[in-house]
């Protein structure tokens, strides 16, 4: 009982305090937000789910527009120093706040939402909400993986003392794995349930993740499963500001801090490729130096990013074929994809040219998505493209761990990475 | 000038009004011969120092027996004195008392105005704010700051945070916003809180208002939403202030106890004007017009001197303003009234800005027995005022009209086919906030004086409803989709105050004052917010007007309660000891914490009453020492662990996690130390005040961080930290000059504030507003909040720059705060009168001048040439700083951060007395003409350094110090009449 009501009834009793007569007066129960309790009720599982997904959702949105800036896909004009910075590669702990966050958010509410859902669902073994919550911890993964330095999962209980404990610095492949694990999970339980479309986009997903852990064979042959008009999205709204695809508001609303323009995508010019539409808008952007390009990928609020997508699994087979030393066949699934786009065929005569064909098309076909950073990153650190190699020259290839992160987990703070600037 | 405080407990008058009229109606059937060997004293009490009129004086006709009080034009008449050589007395708490001889004739009426001058320190006046009941100025430990109502009258059309400036020591208030309608915040005795509202608590007429600024903000809290105007009216500006009579400033814990858990930011009470007993109906009409306007100086002291003051100078215009109020006030034995009613337009310095108001006030009181005392004070405020969007916003005024033609205007107008000007553009958003603000309070009083007993229980209602409207219509080119976002909030405070107090004596020497009593005060918000977009079409809009709408909707409430007992021991009525001990609870406290206990100790002692006193120039002298606790509770739900409720797929219901939550939250608590002396001297010609205080916040509440890896990204609030302030405040009065027709009075006051982070517990040491990049930082051993960053170690070097990595600027906010006022009469007729103020040892980020070199349009760089990188001349000649602040294409942050120290002329006015009998009928009038902002002085290369882009945490913390195209307060001049029939 509340120790104010205790109190006070004590001293009403013996005749202390008239005032305070109505003790229950401090017992106020405000409505808005919702009170943990509340969602251990069977009914709240499909609650938790949609809250699982957007979270996950949002750390995409969020991802797809600072992305931009830190990668090969836009530039930074911008007044926020921030994301200047992002758009001239420093990924620090302060721009890390808007990437690393959301990241952890969605990643800790996934398995958060899992446990809880375990708990809470009579029928948990075969469970609809439950199979959904593994794949989304699968992406959640999956997109942390492809974006930060360092892996930690925090509000985990480590020692069995029954509380939490902070997370500890692992290598960022452990995102990897994780995502394969919850894949796995949700596949396995789609399979009995009927679920296909959660089987695919699973099977997409740990293609995407076994490519990154070097997996290639396994890469290849998960892609294979995925067929061509495939597409696994992050939804987007304009039901909600939170819903709203950002890198559509920040480029044809607001202040338009980023552009295309100096990127890869201005210098084939504005139609060349449908996949990676823009426009000049003869305009400076927002911080009033550079032109602004309007990209136009985006058209609206509500557009989805794309998790995964049949188009990204052909590519995903010429990679492994193209390190298996099938450049052909490599350039092959190259083609085909462009062709399926109405673009003209590419040939290589090297594997350099076929590496920097790959790069440029794992561009075209995932732009403004949240995932060249990381492709930014491998390509050059392998020296597979020129193109990444000139570059990455300069810049960071990850986020770090927020300033929140460095400053409050223990197992982070004075981690090297804390200090990249 | 001293503005010392109205009595507001009457104290027994020589005559009663009860007698007087017994007199007058028996004068009135004597035999007529016996009447004509009487005649009559007439005549007018004016203050000294500003000619204004005084009422409740005591008249008193040598020992007739035979006397009056003054009406509140200060007119007295005493009937049927014989005839003959009379000396008149008048008296009056506050005043010195002044007496006169005439001679009265039989049949005629003799004419005798007296000037009372004020007393620099009166220790019989009454405080009631920070005591059980009303307490005298010699029974306290602390001291109380005030404003009476004659300073009110050389401020005409001010708003009251407007005339709060340099009237008392240890305030400082921070403008966000120059257009009419703008908000401030205000501080008492420095920041002693970096996660709660350092607002002090607001009483009016011993009824809480809400002090909270959100419920005014005009700014869209719906996302998506462009910034909106961007500031937030202070509730205070929502009182009339034609219709105060006085405001007391209490400043500190050691005097805020009693207050409890919602105190530790200081308490300002404002008491209104009340009818007088015996007093027929007073009329009191005043007329005020006048102009606002830009000048250079306005505009700082780099901006202000371009030829265009940064593009802007075309879109200023002079503003009109206006103010018509008309009150009366009267009563008789039983009865006491005072009603007023006042209209006002207020036109800003550009388009879209302008503010309308009209307020009433009714205040009754009845004495149904000579015991028993109801008084019921009332007012309704009405109020709409249209705003420009400004500050940190793309579609701001003076973001996009400083940055000419690399603005986001020109940036999304196509000027090919655009005429005229494309910040035009900017003024087809609309932005307008209307409030109605109603308070009321019923308060009975009852004595029971042969026990020495008075209860008094007050029950309140403070209530305010505000509406906020944004509309950029159908393709606008800022917003193409259009957009309408509203917001309403609807907020009420109940106020239920029950206190006791006995007085009485133990001995000849000993006497003894207990009090106890208890309040509630509840508080509850509902807020709704609406907005739309995708517009079909031009023309006025609702919510349904768009193809896309959204909602959302806030409702809290807050409850506080608690008791309180206190005793104060006079000992010889020179030295007076008090303890007291208020105990608290609060409905946002976490569920493992219990009541709150704050106690406090004070005495006060006379030495001037001391038999060993015998410096017949130096009369009065009082020692004074306080010690006490008081708190600032959470937020409603910052003890609680949450989800939030959003919108997932298709709009289906999802959650996300909110607030980590602490059931041992609590409030946190300061404790203070204050120690003082006041004292008059020299024939009462010099008045002096000064306190020294140390204050300590415990268990301030931190924001710690949690790791985001954990899951919960929003800062959990814990009992962790430990700030420190402490200061000295010295006030001194004087009139070095005191001649029949020159009277020149001066006061002087100085402040300082010296803060320090003690302790952050677990709490990490934090950044607060815009990124660590902008350096201002909450750091253990330094001020709350220090300003750190990149220096040039050899600024005047013509050199490269030398770089000093973390350095430390200094505080954020003024370690010293001078002010001065001094009034000038003449003749007796002529008052001129001047305030400034100085603010020093602060340091700001000119964020507004970086951005402006970015796009070469800073004049301290493009001066020296620096708006050419490729000028190799003019880089190789300037010197270190100023090649490290006017680095293109982007200078570092950090250089802009430079000393922020100002001085600013207030206000200057000059009233003149106009002779009886020129406006037929009026007695006491005057003509007023005021000048508001003439001048300011600033070290810093903004704007205004006094303006603030807004809140740490947002609206309703305190204030952030970095100014961002905000626009200043512009200079207002106003001519006023004011008549009493």
């Amino acid at each position: 009982m509340n120790i104010i009501r205790k109190t006070c009834r004590i001293l009403v009793a013996a005749g202390l305090v008239a005032p305070l007569a109505a003790c229950d007066l401090f017992d106020v129960v405000n409505p808005g937000p919702i009170q943990d309790d509340a969602l251990n009720e069977e009914a709240a599982g499909k609650t938790v789910l949609i809250g699982i997904a957007a979270d996950v959702e949002v750390a995409v949105d969020n991802l797809a527009w600072l992305g931009g800036p830190a990668s090969t896909d836009l530039d930074a004009d911008a007044t926020q120093p921030w994301l200047q910075d992002a758009g001239e590669g420093r990924l620090t702990v302060v721009n890390a706040e808007t990437s690393w966050n959301p990241m952890q958010l969605a990643r800790w509410g996934a398995a958060a939402g899992i446990a809880r859902l375990t708990e809470t669902q009579s029928d948990a073994a075969s469970n609809q909400y439950l199979t959904a919550a593994y794949m989304w911890a699968g992406w959640a993964n999956r997109v942390a993986g492809d974006n930060v330095c360092i892996a930690v999962f925090g509000g985990e209980d480590r020692d069995g003392d029954g509380t939490p404990d902070p997370g500890e610095v692992m290598d960022v492949g452990a995102h990897y794995t994780r995502a394969i694990e919850r894949f796995e999970t949700a596949s396995s339980r789609a399979g009995t349930g009927g679920h296909d479309s959660i089987a695919v986009a699973s099977a997409a997903g740990m293609a995407q993740a076994h490519l990154m852990l070097g997996n290639y064979s396994q890469a290849q042959s998960l892609a294979a499963q995925v067929p061509d008009d495939f597409v696994w999205t992050a939804r987007r709204s304009n039901n909600t500001g939170r819903e709203i695809n950002s890198v559509y508001q920040f480029t044809h609303e607001g202040t338009k801090q980023i552009t295309v323009w100096g990127m890869y995508n201005d210098s084939i010019g504005p139609a060349t490729d449908p996949r990676v539409p823009w426009r000049d808008m003869n305009q400076t952007s927002g911080g009033g130096v550079k032109p602004f390009y309007r990209q136009l990928k985006y058209i609206d609020r509500g557009d989805d990013y794309a998790l995964a997508k049949g188009h990204e699994m052909r590519l995903i087979e010429a990679e492994a074929m193209l390190r298996s030393g099938d450049r052909q066949g490599a350039i092959d699934k190259i083609n085909y994809v462009r062709d399926r786009v109405g673009v003209p065929p590419v040939s290589a005569a090297s594997d350099e040219e076929a590496w920097l064909a790959l790069d440029r098309e794992r561009n075209f076909e995932l732009w403004l998505e949240g995932r060249r950073l990381k492709d930014n990153a491998r390509f050059s650190a392998e020296g597979l493209s020129s193109w990444a190699v000139a570059f990455m020259q300069g810049r960071h290839s990850c986020f770090p761990p927020s300033l929140a992160e460095c400053s409050a987990n223990p197992n982070v703070t004075g981690n090297a990475y804390c200090s990249q600037s | 000038m001293r503005i010392p405080i109205v009595a507001t407990r009457a104290v027994p008058p020589p005559w009663t009004p009860t007698l007087f009229t017994f007199l007058v109606a028996l004068a009135a059937l004597l035999p007529s011969a016996l009447a004509a060997q009487t005649g009559r004293i007439t005549g007018t009490v004016f203050n000294a120092s500003n000619n204004s009129p005084i009422g409740v004086a005591q008249i008193r006709v040598g020992d007739t027996g035979l006397g009056g009080v003054t009406s509140d034009n200060g007119r007295f008449v005493v009937l049927s004195v014989p005839v003959g050589t009379h000396e008149v007395f008048v008296e009056r708490i506050g005043y010195r008392t002044q007496s006169q001889t005439v001679q009265v004739s039989a049949d005629q009426a003799v004419a005798v105005d007296f000037r009372l001058s004020e007393t620099a320190l009166e220790l019989d006046e009454l405080v009631v704010t920070g005591t059980p009941g009303a307490s005298s100025r010699r029974e306290l430990g602390n001291s109380v700051g005030s404003v009476r109502a004659a300073t009110l009258q050389f401020t005409p059309a001010q708003s009251l945070t407007e005339i709060l400036n340099g009237q008392t020591t240890g305030l400082q208030q921070w403008r966000n916003e120059g257009q009419v309608g703008g908000g401030s915040k205000i501080i008492l005795r420095g920041v002693n809180s970096i996660s709660q509202d350092v607002q002090p608590l607001i009483y009016v007429d011993g009824v809480r208002m809400n002090n909270n600024q959100g419920i005014y903000n005009n700014r869209s809290s719906i996302n998506p939403g462009p910034g909106g105007a961007q500031t937030s009216p202070n509730p205070l500006d929502l009182i009339d202030s034609n219709n105060i009579e006085r405001v007391e400033v209490v400043r500190g814990s050691a005097a805020t106890t009693l207050y409890g858990t919602e105190a530790a930011g200081g308490v300002i009470q404002i008491f209104t004007k009340q009818g007088r007993s015996g007093q027929s109906a007073t009329w009191t009409a005043e007329m005020t017009g006048g102009t606002r306007f830009m000048t250079g100086n306005s505009m700082g002291p780099i901006l202000g001197r371009t030829d265009d003051w940064g593009f802007t100078k075309p879109w200023y215009k002079y503003g009109g303003l206006g103010e018509a109020q008309l009150s009366v006030s009267g009563g008789t034995n039983i009865v006491r009234y005072y009603v007023s009613g006042a209209l006002s337009y207020d036109d800003g310095v550009i388009d879209n800005n302008d503010d309308r108001s009209y307020s009433v006030r009714g205040n009754f009181s009845v004495q149904p027995a000579t015991s028993v005392d109801i008084s019921l004070n009332t007012s309704y405020v009405h109020r709409t005022t249209n705003y420009m969007e400004m500050g940190d916003n793309g579609s701001g005024f003076m973001l996009n009209v400083l940055r000419g033609s690399q603005d986001y205007t020109n940036a999304a107008v196509d000027r090919d086919n655009f005429q005229g000007d494309p910040d035009q553009i900017l003024f087809d958003i609309t932005n307008s906030g209307r409030v109605e603000h109603f308070v009321g309070g019923l308060t009975t009083t009852h004595r029971a004086d042969g026990m020495g007993l008075t209860t008094r229980l007050t029950l309140g209602l403070d209530y305010t409803t505000a509406f906020n409207q944004q509309n950029f219509p159908f393709d606008h080119v800022l917003q193409p989709r259009g957009l309408r976002n509203l917001n309403e909030w609807e907020h009420r405070t109940l106020t239920f105050d029950l206190g006791t107090t006995w007085e009485h004596d133990i001995s000849e020497t000993l006497s003894s004052t207990f009090s106890a009593g208890g309040q509630l005060f509840s508080d509850w918000d509902h807020t709704t917010y609406g907005s739309s977009e995708d517009f079909g079409g031009p023309g006025e809009k609702t919510l349904t007007s768009g193809a896309t709408t959204t909602s959302s909707e806030d409702l809290l409430k807050v409850v506080n309660a608690g008791f309180f007992a206190q005793e104060v021991l006079g000992i010889q009525d020179n030295l007076f000891l008090t303890t007291g001990v208020r105990v608290d609870g609060n409905s946002a406290f976490g569920q493992d914490l219990g009541l709150q206990v704050y106690p406090k100790v004070s005495a006060s002692y006379i030495l001037s009453d001391a038999q060993f006193w015998s410096m017949d120039w130096w009369p009065v002298m009082k020692l004074r020492a306080a010690w006490g606790q008081s708190g600032k509770a959470p937020g409603a739900f910052d003890a609680v662990r949450t989800w939030n409720p959003i919108s997932g797929y298709e709009g289906q219901a999802g959650v996300t996690p909110a607030n980590l939550g602490n059931p041992e939250l609590g409030p946190e608590r300061s404790t203070e130390l204050e120690l003082g002396f006041e004292g008059s001297m020299v024939n009462d010609r010099i008045g002096f005040d000064v306190s020294w205080y140390n204050s300590v916040t415990s268990d301030a509440l931190m924001p710690v961080t949690a790791a985001p890896s954990e899951g919960f990204l929003n800062s959990q609030l814990r009992n962790v930290g430990e700030f420190k302030n402490t200061g000295i405040e010295v006030s001194v009065t004087a009139v070095p000059v005191a001649l029949d027709n020159l009277r020149w009075e001066v006061t002087g006051q100085v402040s300082t504030v010296n803060s320090e982070v003690v302790s952050l517990g677990e709490a990490p040491e934090f950044f607060l507003g815009w990124g660590s990049i902008l350096g201002q930082w909450v750091r253990v051993g330094y001020p709350i909040v220090s300003l750190w960053g990149e220096n040039v170690a050899n600024p005047d070097a013509i050199a490269d720059p030398v770089i000093e990595e973390n350095h430390y600027y200094g505080p954020i906010y003024p370690t010293h705060i001078l002010s001065g006022n001094m009034s000038i009469n003449l003749f007796n007729r002529l008052t001129i009168y001047a305030l400034g103020e100085f603010h020093g040892g602060q340091y700001q980020f000119n964020i507004m001048p970086w951005q402006q070199v970015r796009r070469g349009l800073w004049p301290e760089c493009n001066d020296l040439g620096l708006n050419n990188a490729d000028d190799a001349a003019a880089w190789s000649a300037a010197p270190a700083i100023w090649r490290a602040r006017c680095q293109l294409p982007t200078p570092n942050f950090d250089f802009w951060m430079r000393p922020s120290d100002f001085f600013k002329v207030r206000t200057v006015s000059a009233s003149f007395l106009i002779p009886d009998g020129v406006i037929p009928g009026a007695t006491g009038s005057t003509l007023t003409t005021t000048v508001q902002n003439p001048y300011k002085w600033s070290q810093g290369a903004g704007i205004d350094p006094e303006l603030t882009v807004g809140y740490y945490g947002g609206v309703g913390t305190f204030p952030a110090r970095y100014e961002y195209y905000q626009l200043p307060a512009p200079v207002m001049f106003s001519v006023s009449l004011r008549a009493n029939f």
